[in-house]
């Protein structure tokens, strides 16, 4: 399976570095996207009760904004 | 007649060798061997053999003896290293009083790491930079995969920092961080869009940015530092 690809730069010797990610950058990277997702799931899921919310008080999000101002 | 020749005359010498050459040692008065070893030793000769390419340096290794020292990279600067063989080294450019531009290349893959950072102050800048996909560009600094990150007081630290704006457009920005050396536990980064404060007790030495998914598509980073 092809792993995604790095880019590693030397600042001190100008070398630079393009290649699959290793077993523990790859480890790292799949909990990152792990994270990724929950974190997104929390967003969506906000935004969902967010919304909800507003259509059952009947105002806007710019209402809303101005009672909590 | 000279010494040589009365000597080849006499026959007391092999017959291989010509009273030609019985000629180049005429005159000799002390060991031959000797006077050359004395002549290398004070001769203001140097062997070229020992350097190999252009910039290659010829430095002292200890008393009397030489050897090379290999010519470095683009933009480091000589600098004086006991634990080296020839007492010196090519190294990156201190960090001075003023920003100096240290790297430049293209966005591209999953991540790009900027490693060997030493100044105190660095500042990176993403110029028209896009990803595959929507998402927004985090940091690791030293591979540090802890939550050691928060975007306002108060939050929960993350395992990667919320950093520049999301989407598949092109976009710019930096990111400065102050006193990257010192080992404080706190450490405050700035940039056009969004402070964080970040736990990070050691000294920042390198910085990987990523997506938080799929890959840079275009773009180009910069990096400096003092």
């Amino acid at each position: 399976m092809t792993k995604p690809m790095v880019k590693i730069h030397d600042i001190a010797s100008d070398e630079v570095i393009e290649r699959e990610m290793n077993a523990a950058e790859f480890k790292q990277y799949e909990a990152d996207q792990v994270a990724n997702a929950d974190r997104q799931a929390i967003t969506d899921a906000n935004a969902t009760a967010k919304a909800a919310l507003l259509t059952r008080l009947g105002i806007t999000a710019d209402e809303a904004t101005l009672l909590l101002s | 007649m000279t010494k040589a020749r009365d000597l080849a005359s006499a026959s007391i010498v092999p017959a291989a060798v010509s009273v030609t050459e019985l000629g180049y040692i005429d005159g000799v008065t002390s060991a031959i061997q000797t006077q050359m070893n004395t002549k290398a030793a004070t001769s203001a000769a140097i062997n070229p053999t020992i350097v190999d390419a252009k910039g290659d340096l010829i430095a002292a290794t200890g008393a009397d003896a030489v050897s090379r020292l290999a010519v470095g990279a683009n933009a480091t600067v000589l600098t004086a290293d006991s634990a080296e063989a020839t007492g010196m080294k090519w190294a990156a450019a201190g960090a001075g009083a003023s920003w100096s531009e240290y790297a430049t290349g293209s966005l591209t893959g999953s991540s790009i790491t900027v490693s060997s950072l030493t100044g105190s102050e660095l500042l990176f800048s993403f110029n028209n930079f896009a990803f595959s996909g929507s998402t927004d560009l985090r940091y690791r600094p030293n591979n540090n995969s802890g939550s050691i990150y928060r975007v306002q007081t108060g939050e929960s630290p993350e395992t990667s920092a919320k950093a520049w704006g999301t989407g598949t457009s092109s976009l710019s920005s930096f990111i400065y961080i102050p006193a990257a050396t010192a080992t404080s536990t706190v450490r405050v980064l700035l940039s056009n869009l969004y402070p964080w404060a970040m736990a990070s007790a050691t000294a920042i030495t390198s910085m990987t940015f990523f997506p938080a998914s799929g890959t840079f598509s275009s773009g180009t980073y910069t990096v400096w530092q003092r």
